[in-house]
């Protein structure tokens, strides 16, 4: 990010720090906020992504060399069905794609004044 | 405002959003990035010959786009590519306009790092523009 002091300035200043907060209390951005912090506070639903992540790691190293084992799988499924029926990451990963979606459309509405997509001009140029 | 059952809080109305969108926008177009950027865009586009490199370049880079897919593009190919790339970038307007979109670019991300820091989410990234794109 370049330094705001220079680049961001004035007007435009307030303007984005409007937006920003503005979007922040649109009722699918709260929901997602909330659902997040719902999720970071719970411990269970942080073991069982936590557990997932592994396997699907696990997973993947073994697809390389062909030895994944059918118990291997019925783990993974196991920890998916215990992650979809939790509650904290269930809320969380649907507010999220809500306000995703969300987001994409306030993006059109603001690349379609600019003509231009303000999210491609905004997205970072280095991987 | 509308106000939440269970946190109590107003959120956001359509209309407040939208007013805070144009308002933004109007402030993105009043800024001396984006006044350059179009300025060295039209005097770019009124470039015949800078044009006319352009189309060159993407004509080759269309033509080795399957040999690079298979990495089985020869040297002297992709000098002449080069070649033409370094011919396009060397006009004036050309040099303009992308140090221009440049400047316009890091103003846009500033200003989607405040929006992304707001909403805890990635604005560039949920909205679909990937870093390699």
């Amino acid at each position: 990010m370049t330094p705001q002091n220079d680049v961001l300035k004035g007007n435009l200043e307030i303007a984005v720090k409007n937006l920003a907060a503005s979007i922040q209390y649109t009722e699918p951005v709260n929901r997602y906020l909330n659902a997040k912090e719902k999720f970071n506070q719970d411990q269970t639903a942080h073991n069982i992504m936590e557990e997932l992540s592994i396997q699907q790691r696990y997973i993947r190293q073994k697809q390389a060399d062909n030895s994944i084992t059918t118990d291997d799988l019925e783990k993974l499924r196991s920890l998916q069905v215990k992650a979809q029926e939790n509650r904290s990451i269930n809320t969380y990963a649907y507010a999220q794609q809500e306000a995703i979606g969300y987001l994409r459309e306030i993006n059109s509405e603001i690349s379609n004044l600019l003509g231009i997509d303000f999210a491609s001009l905004a997205k970072n140029t280095s991987c | 405002m509308l106000e939440a059952n269970d946190t109590k809080i107003n959120l956001t109305t359509d209309q407040e959003l939208h007013v805070s969108i144009k308002d933004f926008v109007n402030a993105l177009v009043d800024s001396p990035q984006y006044q350059l950027f179009e300025k060295t865009r039209t005097i770019f586009q009124g470039d015949q010959e800078a044009i006319g490199a352009l189309r060159e370049y993407q004509a080759k880079a269309k033509d080795l786009q399957t040999k690079q897919m298979f990495n089985i593009t020869t040297d002297e190919e992709k000098k002449d590519l080069e070649r033409l790339w370094i011919h396009f970038v060397s006009f004036q307007s050309v040099k303009d306009y992308l140090q221009a979109q440049e400047n316009l670019q890091a103003l846009c991300r500033d200003c989607a790092k405040i929006i992304s820091d707001q909403c805890g989410l990635d604005y560039a990234t949920a909205c679909g523009a990937s870093c390699c794109g």
